[in-house]
């Protein structure tokens, strides 16, 4: 009998013995076997299969498998788990016992696989694989298919975890019912006759996957559409898909016994598993650690998702960081190139080199022009700030106040400086007069004191309107602007300028303070130029301080 | 000005906290010298004193600012959503957090159990706003806070992470 088991598996095509099926339950159909254990009722079962869970179809099929076949438990796990060949040499004496286990209904055998997989799928529910037909038990298959999409992702999670684990999943879901619990049954032969009684060594883990890989092959339709089937296309009986199982089991076994434990990272077995034979020792049922485990997967699940997402928000939030600061790089970059200094000139090839005329040297970058150039920085200590010999332009903005300088218009204060220190540098470089620090201190005084009569007239307008102290002209009524293009001292269309004056009235006065400390001499006979291109020139310069002055 | 708003549709702050809105404020979040950005991680010790929160905004307007937990006390199984750590209102704009009234006192972030994300709203006031604290810092719920006292939406948020540091294991 166990010669013709081998030689079936292995020629793939032969037909069954009848006589050697007759004792099993493996060769009733699906309908006689569900009706033969609905009739026994074991253990109080009553119930057609699609509403047993998983515990309950393999406790009946057991039971009915023993009362049926007769079979004694005296086959040894090795001997049952070993490959079909082996089996066919070495255990002659157990044959006979593990023939019920191992052969095949005829209504399976006689098919190929593709005629059992086009079965299975017309007879499978609509919802789950997608082809409402012919069913010839419609009772049966919507209750099978009423596994919720979670059950059904965690088993097939489970499946393919292990590539030989799937093959058998693959293999075991073409004949639905009869097949899927057969490895178990070979393996627990060896052991008492409650399920998995036994945990010691390899069986148990063969014993534990196939138990795994049960439920897949009775609900997961969509396994075997996973790339699955063409691993196994020259299957061209059902009995074929036998060899993969005991393979897979042969495979479980040696890896098993390799490892010596079950909880080995080695161990073909996927981590769930092992909750599932702890489980099982504790005497729960398989439900509750089927659930319990399908929760802690699920709880896996989403934990790796949120891990995702949380990374990719935050990479997001770099991302658009970086992209906002390097909108503002390029936005002060450009500001700093506009600067007219030598450095900008020679980039635009206005001028053949970049040093500074002032103090010949270093190269003249808007630091230079503005702090680091030694003239600037005399400049600056005479008014009695302190820049740091390094100071950059954005710098200016963070100048210590000095004692005497109001705070609310600090600002503004320091860029007049600037523009009359900017002045000076420009009549030293067209040869108006020589580098001396305290002659744009004199004209801050000079400058700003001849006109502050006219400023005065203006400021009173602007700020107590309706009164004319008489020294300025009488403004126009309207935007005080206006009034301030007639002042001849201005130039008609600086606005800008008139601004800058009109918020720096309160440091006119510091200026003369800070000017009469030092030693002011009388300039070098050169007339300071008023009103011309140079202030025009320098607005632009200044465009963004100023914005941040006024502002 | 505004930040990018991605990031907390991406961490689920936007959706499971607040509405989806537009930043119309910046406010940044400071533990110690550095601002975060969205989605860091930072350890509950380094988080265990309030935050330096700096907002923009006019003198004139006044904010509220709330700092919840959503995923107390896990991730997995936020029972507690939310866990309230902050609320400070009527914080002037263009000044910090500390120049508003303290309604919950600021309370670390301690999370027992995976990655937390620790959220901090702020919504603009149309008044000056008289809120009193809720009796429980758990399964408080800022919609319903800020529907309460006419916040609408808000107009910044900033989250973090904080994990519970490993004990000191010593042999």
């Amino acid at each position: 009998m166990d010669l013709k088991d081998g030689e079936r598996r292995g020629a793939a095509a032969a037909g069954p013995g009848p006589l050697s099926r007759q004792g099993s339950i493996y060769s009733l159909t699906f309908d006689e076997f569900q009706t033969t254990l609905g009739g026994m009722g074991g253990g109080g079962l009553g119930k057609d299969f699609g509403s047993m869970n998983m515990d309950e179809l393999l406790r009946s099929i057991w039971t009915a498998e023993e009362s049926q076949a007769m079979a004694s438990a005296s086959a040894s796990a090795p001997a049952s788990a070993s490959s079909s060949s082996a089996a066919a040499g070495d255990a002659a004496a157990a044959a006979l016992q593990r023939q019920g286990s191992l052969t095949l209904p005829r209504t399976l055998s006689v098919k190929t696989v593709d005629e059992v997989w086009r079965d299975f799928v017309r007879d499978a529910p609509p919802g789950a694989a997608g082809a409402g037909g012919a069913e010839p038990q419609p009772a049966r298959q919507p209750t099978l298919g009423e596994m919720t999409l979670e059950e059904f992702l965690v088993r097939a999670g489970v499946v393919r975890d292990n590539p030989a684990a799937a093959a058998v999943a693959a293999a075991a879901a073409v004949p639905a019912q009869p097949v899927a619990p057969q490895p178990i049954q070979a393996v627990n032969n060896g052991g008492a006759s409650i399920f998995f009684g036994n945990f010691g060594g390899a069986s148990n883990d063969a014993g534990a996957s196939a138990m795994a890989f049960a439920p897949v092959g009775i609900g997961d339709h969509q396994a075997m559409g996973n790339g699955l089937m063409p691993g196994v296309p020259v299957m061209a009986s059902a009995a074929v898909a036998v060899s993969p199982i005991d393979t897979a089991v042969a495979q479980l076994d040696s890896l098993g016994k390799g490892n010596g434990d079950l909880s080995s990272p080695m161990a073909p077995v996927p981590y769930p598993f092992e909750g599932v034979i702890r489980g099982r020792r504790s005497g729960a049922g398989v439900e509750k650690v089927v659930e319990r485990r399908q929760r802690r997967m699920i709880k896996n699940r989403e934990s790796a998702a949120r891990s995702r997402a949380r990374k990719q928000a935050y990479t997001m939030e770099l991302e658009a960081e970086v992209q906002k600061l390097k909108e503002q790089n390029a936005e002060l970059q450009k500001k700093q190139q506009r600067t007219h200094c030598e450095t900008n000139l020679l980039l635009r090839c206005i001028v053949d080199d970049n040093m500074c005329e002032v103090y010949h040297g270093d190269a003249e970058s808007p630091d230079h022009l503005i702090l680091q150039c030694p003239l600037a920085h005399q400049f600056w200590e005479k008014i009695g700030i302190m820049p740091q010999r390094n100071a950059t332009s954005s710098s200016l903005w963070e100048l210590l106040r000095t004692a005497r300088v109001p705070p609310n218009s600090y600002l503004t204060f320091l860029l007049l400086c600037d523009w009359l220190f900017w002045k000076h540098q420009h009549d030293i470089v067209s040869g108006k007069c020589l580098p001396f620090s305290t002659f744009c201190c004199y004209h801050a005084k000079k400058k700003l004191g001849c006109r502050d009569a006219a400023y005065r007239g203006m400021s009173k307008q602007l700020w107590r309107p309706g009164r004319n102290d008489g020294i300025a002209e009488k403004p126009g009524p309207g935007s005080h602007q206006q009034s301030i293009c007639t002042k001849e001292a201005l130039p008609a269309e600086n606005i800008d300028w008139s601004l800058l004056i009109h918020l720096s009235k309160r440091e006119k006065q510091h200026i003369y303070s800070s000017t009469e400390n030092v030693n002011d001499r009388a300039p070098m006979g050169t007339r300071y130029p008023n009103g011309d291109g140079y202030e025009m020139s320098f607005i632009p310069m200044m465009g963004m301080g100023m914005g941040m002055a006024i502002a | 000005m505004a930040r990018f708003v991605d990031p907390l549709v991406v961490g689920r702050v936007i959706g499971e906290v607040v509405d989806l809105f537009v930043p119309s404020i910046s406010m940044t979040v400071a533990y110690g010298p550095k601002d975060i950005s969205n989605g860091c991680l930072l350890k509950p010790s380094a988080t265990a004193a309030p935050p330096l929160v700096r907002i923009s905004g006019r003198r004139n307007d006044l904010y509220t600012l709330i700092m919840t937990d959503p995923d107390a006390p896990s991730p997995s199984d936020p029972t507690m959503r939310e866990y309230l750590h902050w609320i400070v209102t009527n914080i002037p704009g263009g000044t910090d957090a500390s120049k508003g009234e303290d309604v919950v006192e600021y309370m670390g972030p301690r999370p027992p159990v995976g990655i937390h994300r620790y959220v901090l709203v702020l919504f603009e006031q149309k008044t000056r706003v008289q809120a009193g604290a809720p009796e429980a810092r758990a399964n408080f719920n800022t919609r319903a806070f800020a529907a309460a006292h006419e916040l609408g939406l808000p107009t910044a948020v900033v989250y973090f992470n904080s994990q519970k540091e490993p004990a000191n294991r010593r042999r």
